[in-house]
């Protein structure tokens, strides 16, 4: 499955949070610590490729700039956010080989620009 | 912690450093699985090795689940992956990821061991699956919620991982001793779903095995509640789904336990007593080292309600001395009990309370509100045939009242005219007005009784004139004894 285009994210969610620069073994925390834990969720429970667990990922980074209660447990909120989203992917993908057999076109029928719904409240 | 930094300020910083740049993501699935099947092939051959846990591990891994998941292994290489999974050292694993495949591991084995069979070990495996999943909070969360509460999706997403269901039904196992009224419903709930998953379902076999569980513990609910048609319903259900799994024998032995528990509960004891040599013998043969002492416990009780005494005596003897019986509290509670009212019977009443009071912390632990309520009544009927009216009766206000937080309402209605009966012989009329008073609205829900309607027309009279006529509750005592049978 071809990769997703990153979505831009907008330059108002930025001002949430006052950035202050993540330090070299700070980064690396994170990508241990919650990137990759969370693109082997997307991976191996949705049975996603790596390259679409890395996308559904950043997304819902991007999501999280402007919808995490940081008051909650934003960690739960992750793990819930990707399995929405990975899921969303894996419905989409269905109806693309569904329409794709109906149609004769084989494997995929171009890729979608439409954003998908996340399907979840603030 | 990975930093002294707010979480939305991590997330911030690592979307800004990581924009427009591709992420390293570890070993790709197909590696992954390329390497699982090298690795399981050096485990069937040469045992776990532990060591710390690199990323790369941590995928080979889940792709190791999927292998065992998918193929057929035998025991002893499911015992081998997760005691690899185990023994690993895992740096800070803040999203459970040991637990999950723990999780996946220890359910292979229990299925294993379930189609094997191997019931001792199963019950081993469960007990780490179920560790393992309430060891998430995300599962936690799910599991406190209702049934009815949670969203169709909710379920679908999280019951449709196999861990999680068989720790659902687990937990279904507990509630139907401790609070029956309110698993009914969630028993019968999750059936209506797993019987919808059967024609959708490509692993239908487990879905029956877990239908008929599921439907197992809606019965023991009912037989709680006092509903013994529709316990008898649902165990039918049960033994239809289970006749249709792998191995069918141990399921259908504790469909026919539960069965004579419920002639046992409508005082047919004559009718079980030649049925449960056998039935424990099948126990004993299938290695279900539980069943066979709840199966010895159940012959004693009949042993004990047809006057067979010393034989009761000697089987309880069995059953608390067992090892296994250590490790229930309330099988140890319930067998304690019956030698207090053995000990009751055999005009021993100052031991027999001994015995009874040893029963208490057991019962208070398995948190079974028919053991706890069974507890009070026995010893308000050892001290009532000791003459200790006063005692007996705040004996049987204990019960009633345990019952009535339980919500089984046809016991707590019993054990009010127990009260009343011993409130009257003990001159306290007024009281024992008021205890008939709060006991009939109940028992007038619960059904009607057509031999009774004579004593019922007398007590209400009674009431009206704020006297209690004896006759008339020992009339409706005797109602209420039989109305068991027709529920």
């Amino acid at each position: 499955m071809a990769s997703r285009a990153r979505r831009e994210q907008p330059p108002e969610a930025v001002a949430t949070h006052a950035r202050i620069p993540m330090s070299e073994p700070e980064l690396e925390a994170f990508y241990r610590g919650v990137f990759l834990p969370l693109v082997r969720r997307a991976t191996w429970k949705h049975g996603l490729s790596k390259e679409d667990a890395s996308d559904i990922v950043q997304d819902a980074f991007l999501l999280a700039l402007s919808k995490l209660d940081s008051a909650g447990n934003p960690k739960a909120w992750l793990v819930q956010v990707v399995d929405h989203l990975a899921l969303n992917l894996q419905r989409k993908s269905a109806r693309r080989t569904q329409l794709g057999h109906r149609w004769g076109l084989g494997d995929g029928i171009g890729e979608s620009s439409e954003d998908s719904e996340l399907g979840i409240g603030d | 912690m990975i930093s002294q930094m707010s979480f939305g300020a991590l997330v911030q910083n690592w979307v800004a450093a990581t924009k427009g740049r591709n992420v390293p993501t570890g070993l790709s699935v197909e590696d992954a699985m390329s390497r699982a099947r090298n690795v399981l092939g050096r485990l069937e051959q040469s045992g776990a090795e532990a060591g710390p846990v690199e990323a790369q591990t941590v995928d080979v891994l889940y792709a190791m689940c999927r292998c065992l998941e998918r193929g057929t292994f035998a025991l002893e290489t499911l015992k081998v992956a997760y005691d690899l999974a185990a023994s690993l050292q895992w740096p800070e694993d803040e999203f459970c990821e040991r637990d999950q495949l723990l999780a996946r591991l220890a359910y292979l084995a229990w299925n294993n061991c379930r189609l094997g069979p191997d019931c001792r070990a199963m019950r081993q495996w469960q007990s780490r699956c179920i560790s393992s999943v309430t060891n998430q909070e995300i599962y936690r969360n799910f599991l406190a919620m209702t049934f009815a509460t949670r969203s169709p999706s909710l379920n679908a997403q999280f019951l449709a991982e196999p861990p999680v269901l068989l720790t659902a039904c687990s937990t279904l196992a507990k509630t139907c001793n401790t609070q029956p009224a309110l698993a009914v419903h969630e028993a019968v709930l999750m059936y209506e779903w797993l019987t919808s998953q059967l024609n959708t379902s490509s692993v239908s076999e487990e879905i029956r095995y877990f239908a008929g569980d599921v439907a197992y513990y809606a019965a023991a609910c009912f037989r709680h509640l006092g509903r013994f048609r529709a316990h008898d319903s649902w165990l039918d259900l049960a033994q239809a789904h289970f006749a249709n799994t792998s191995y069918a024998e141990p399921l259908l032995a504790r469909v026919k336990w539960c069965r004579l528990v419920a002639l046992y509960d409508l005082h047919r004891s004559n009718e079980i007593l030649g049925e449960i040599p056998s039935l424990t013998a099948t126990f004993r043969r299938c290695g279900m080292e539980v069943d066979e002492l709840k199966s010895i416990f159940l012959e004693a009780s009949a042993l004990k309600f047809v006057g067979r005494r010393s034989e009761a005596l000697q089987r309880f003897e069995v059953v608390r001395s067992a090892s296994a019986t250590a490790a229930d509290p309330l099988l140890l509670g319930m067998t304690v009990l019956a030698l207090g009212e053995l000990a009751g019977q055999f005009g021993e009443p100052e031991r027999a309370l001994g015995i009874l009071q040893e029963a208490l912390p057991y019962l208070q632990e398995s948190g079974s509100p028919v053991g706890l309520g069974g507890m009070h009544s026995v010893t308000a009927e050892v001290l009532r045939n000791e003459g200790q009216l006063d005692a007996a009766a705040r004996e049987y206000g204990k019960a009633t009242e345990v019952y009535r937080a339980a919500g089984l309402s046809f016991q707590e209605a019993y054990m009010r005219v127990l009260r009343s009966d011993t409130l009257l012989a003990s001159g306290r009329d007024d009281e024992a007005v008021e205890e008939l008073a709060a006991a009939l609205p109940v028992i007038a829900r619960e059904g009607a009784m057509v031999d009774s309607v004579a004593a019922l027309a007398l007590l209400k009279e009674s009431l009206r004139r704020k006297r209690a006529d004896p006759r008339a509750i020992a009339r409706l005592r005797e109602s209420l004894a039989s109305m068991r049978r027709e529920i």
